[in-house]
């Protein structure tokens, strides 16, 4: 019986938030006629989408009842599901996502060349080999001693195991219990699936995070396959992936950087599309995913604002092409984002921090060893350079702006936190800085994929037309 | 000018602009081939002064740390025993050298060793930049047997900028014989040997691999430094091929040779997690759920106390746990939300003492205090040795 709890605290969210980003990326595939935004999409999308929800209804009953009634809010989850699958299948989406990328897939002439396909094999069995031992590591190994016990997974033990978000700031175990100013909202996520089994286990509590990490390279693939193709797609979720950091933080869970990291890559994601295909749904599910974002640590608010401000700066023309009546909900929308994180998110801790406002110039070795001399990344680092280098000679590469801004904003407020306040120690211990990196970096990496991506392809079209064009003149 | 005067102006301007292009090409190709391939080879071909530390004589250990029991210094070297908890390690005095070389050779035998099996174990290689400075490390794993061999490690940086370097043997409870540290001239040979043991060396994941991972070390470089090198190398090669031969420039073809380097990589990765989660997989469908504990806590000491503390306290009780941060966040978490970590052990019910250096206990009287707070009066309830028990706070 626990078992079938397990399965549905895990497959009820993600197939409700599925179904969800399949109406909204449905809806943007009618008004913009090449996109081929798929099911993979949906299915990343769908894993933090279903998350939100769950944090969502946990927080909200936590903290106007007694106790979680986590099996009332599966209930709920089943049914709001339910709503949106009923309306999947009655547009009959499935049924034309299937018909179009099969379509697509015969006429691509990508996807029948070899070396894409060896390609794909290769990048293929090595996700599969990862998640097979992660997925292993979550079912026999404990998690470890460091800091994740101590601040994020003590706050989901002790609302998993009282059944209770305490709210009276007396309280030992308020808000959690640990550090009160670290958000709750990845506690809540850790949270959820012990809640629904009624049982407090390790093993269940980081689930969530094997899905974050499941759902990142689907989030890639079907997302950048609307600028990209599968192959170029495929491969952009590769690299993202196999990023060693990212990985550990899947095998060793409970630190809320990976999920923020997915938050924002899947808001960056969504708002770009946004950007494409004018398609205003997707504006209010990527201010949905920032706020999440925003909520996991003290320094989200800032980041998503980073994120929203680079994308929304190079969004003017989309704004005001708005009708009155979207434009003030969409204002709406963002007040209500804005005042709903004020409101859950503790930022006196950054405050603090702006205050102890002070340069520290050997923060800059620290930031450039993590970066680019150390493997937690592979070579990104020096990837994220060149590609923004290469970006500067291409002024007609899509979303190149949005993409470099991301860059500079993302990576600049991280090197900004540890150069200019006493967050430095951090830095120079080397205890934070590849990990700030890791929240950013698959975001900036998605984003840069389309610009960089689209000058490849573009390049390759050309090159093909012109042997196609040579072999009709011979 | 007449139609045709104008066509040719046209054609020389871009004869001129696309001569420029490839002339770029070829300059830009060249430095990034002839950088990518130097770069990495300089490890194998810089030379420097040996220098050598031979443990034998009293007078040798002067200003040096010898974190371990001598048992006898001779000819064969300093024959080393465990003493506690606290790994064998050999610290040099202040090197003060002017050697600019980037290797360490250390010269080590496992004496008890008799059955001639090498042991596979870990062995940390760490150093001191300056006087004050904290100890940076890196862990290799080698084979050790009875007979004396010498391993090279790499340093990240010039041994001249080095204060002191020092092995540690954190696996190794028994005996080891240190017969020398050096920095050492290694031959070409050895070091691609060396390059080729750092390169496939496992790395381990521990707690601290949450923060970031350093990858190989090979020759005093992370694997970066080859890999970025290879990658410039491998570009500027086919950028200068190209601009040879009068073609364009196929990014297709520079992102393809920038996906099989990453491919390298990963693949290097992606083995050293199998072999980690092999070996913590066994570790721990083997153990029980006390050495369980035991295993992810690094600490016997916090499966004992978390066992006598649920053997001996009701919920609803609270605690101190006097130690390091360590035992005090992990048993606060094994035991929340039923059992309440204190912060003050006067206000506690249980205090448990875990390797805390300035706590006064007195069995006798029963009672105890922590550095020169007040004194509270307690009663045994259990002892795993001098260092590690478990008390209870008497109400007067």
């Amino acid at each position: 019986m626990k078992a079938f709890w397990v399965v549905a605290a895990i497959i009820i969210p993600w197939a409700a938030g599925t179904a969800l980003a399949l109406l909204i990326q449905s809806r943007a595939r009618q008004s913009y006629r090449d996109n081929r935004i798929g099911l993979l999409f949906a299915l990343g999308a769908g894993w933090p989408a279903g998350q939100v929800m769950v944090m969502t209804l946990l927080y909200v009953v936590l903290t106007i009842t007694d106790a979680s009634q986590s099996r009332w809010i599966l209930g709920l989850l089943t049914v709001l599901g339910g709503l949106f699958w009923f309306q999947v299948v009655r547009q009959g989406i499935l049924g034309r996502l299937f018909a179009e990328s099969d379509v697509s897939e015969r006429s691509s002439p990508s996807s029948v060349s070899w070396v894409s396909r060896i390609l794909i094999v290769i990048i293929g069995s090595s996700l599969l080999v990862k998640i097979g031992l992660i997925a292993c590591a979550h079912a026999v190994v404990p998690v470890r001693n460091d800091d994740a016990i101590s601040m994020w997974l003590f706050k989901a033990k002790v609302i998993a195991t009282l059944d209770q978000l305490l709210t009276d700031p007396s309280h030992d175990y308020y808000l959690g219990g640990s550090n009160p100013k670290y958000p709750v909202f990845a506690p809540l996520l850790a949270a959820w699936v012990p809640l629904v089994a009624g049982t407090w286990s390790e093993q269940l509590a980081t689930l969530s995070w094997l899905g974050f990490y499941l759902s990142l390279p689907l989030l890639a693939a079907g997302g950048l396959r609307h600028w990209l193709g599968t192959t170029h797609a495929w491969i952009t979720a590769y690299l993202v992936a196999s990023m060693p950091l990212l990985v550990v933080h899947a095998y060793r869970p409970g630190y809320a950087d990976l999920p923020m990291g997915v938050f924002l890559a899947a808001t960056v994601l969504c708002l770009l599309l946004w950007r494409s295909t004018d398609h205003t749904p997707l504006l209010v599910f990527a201010v949905v995913l920032a706020v999440a974002t925003a909520s996991m640590k003290r320094e989200g608010p800032v980041v998503a604002a980073v994120a929203g401000t680079a994308v929304m700066i190079f969004g003017r023309r989309h704004v005001i092409e708005m009708s009155m009546f979207v434009r003030l909900s969409m204002l709406v929308t963002f007040v209500a984002s804005v005042l709903t994180v004020a409101s859950v998110v503790d930022v006196s801790d950054v405050s603090e921090n702006l205050r102890g406002f002070q340069y520290e110039s050997r923060v800059w070795v620290a930031l450039t060893r993590h970066l680019f001399h150390w493997s937690s990344f592979h070579f990104m680092g020096w990837g994220v350079v060149a590609a923004v280098f290469l970006l500067l000679f291409r002024s007609n590469a899509v979303h190149r702006g949005p993409a470099i801004l991301l860059v500079l904003g993302l990576l600049g407020l991280d090197a900004c936190i540890f150069l200019f306040t006493p967050q430095a120690r951090f830095a120079l211990n080397d205890q934070t800085p590849s990990r700030l990196f890791l929240q950013a970096l698959p975001g900036v990496v998605l984003a840069l994929a389309i610009p960089v991506g689209t000058c490849l392809r573009g390049q390759g079209r050309s090159q093909q037309s012109e042997q196609v064009e040579a072999a009709q003149r011979s | 000018m007449s139609d045709k005067q104008t066509k040719e102006l046209d054609s020389e301007g871009t004869c001129g602009s696309q001569g420029r292009q490839r002339s770029a090409a070829l300059a830009l190709g060249l430095i990034l081939a002839i950088g990518g391939f130097s770069v990495p080879s300089l490890p194998f071909l810089s030379s420097s002064e040996p220098w050598r530390w031979s443990l034998r004589e009293a007078s040798d250990l002067a200003g040096a740390t010898v974190n371990a029991g001598l048992v006898s210094l001779d000819a064969n070297g300093a024959r080393l025993v465990r003493e506690g908890d606290r790994p064998i390690s050999v610290i040099t005095r202040p090197l003060n050298l002017s050697n600019k070389g980037r290797f360490v050779s250390v010269k080590v035998a496992l004496p008890g060793n008799s059955n001639q099996k090498s042991v596979r174990t870990k062995v940390h290689l760490f150093w001191q930049a300056e006087p004050a400075a904290g100890f940076d490390f890196y862990s290799r794993i080698i084979n050790l047997d009875s007979r004396s061999r010498t391993f090279f490690f790499s340093l990240p940086a010039p041994a001249l900028e080095m204060h002191r370097i020092g092995v540690q043997f954190p696996e190794i409870t028994d005996q080891v014989i240190v017969e020398s540290i050096g920095i050492p001239d290694p031959t070409l040979a050895q070091r691609f040997l060396l390059a080729w043991q750092e390169a496939t060396s496992p790395e381990p994941i521990e707690n601290y691999s949450i923060n970031f991972r350093k990858g190989p070390v090979i020759l005093g470089h992370g694997f970066n430094y080859y890999l970025v090198s290879i990658v410039a190398a491998s570009v500027g090669l086919y950028v200068f091929v190209r601009a040879i031969r009068r073609r364009p420039v196929c990014y297709r073809f520079v992102f393809g040779i920038i996906l099989a380097i990453w491919l390298v990589a990963d693949a290097q990765a992606t083995l050293n997690l199998v072999r980690h989660a092999k070996k913590e997989f066994e570790t721990f469908r083997n153990s029980t759920p006390t050495q369980q504990i035991a295993i992810a806590n690094y600490s016997d000491d916090i499966a004992w106390a978390y066992e006598q503390l649920l053997q001996h306290t009701e919920p609803g009780t609270d605690f101190v746990v006097i130690g390091g941060f360590g035992p005090v966040h992990r048993l606060a978490y094994l035991l929340a939300p039923h059992r309440t970590k204190r912060d003050a052990y006067e206000d506690a019910e249980f205090l448990v003492v875990i390797r805390a250096s300035d706590v006064s206990y007195d069995p006798q009287g029963n009672r105890f205090r922590l550095a020169d707070g007040p004194w509270v009066r307690v009663e045994k309830v259990a002892v795993k040795s001098s260092f590690v028990y478990l008390l209870r706070r008497r109400t007067q």
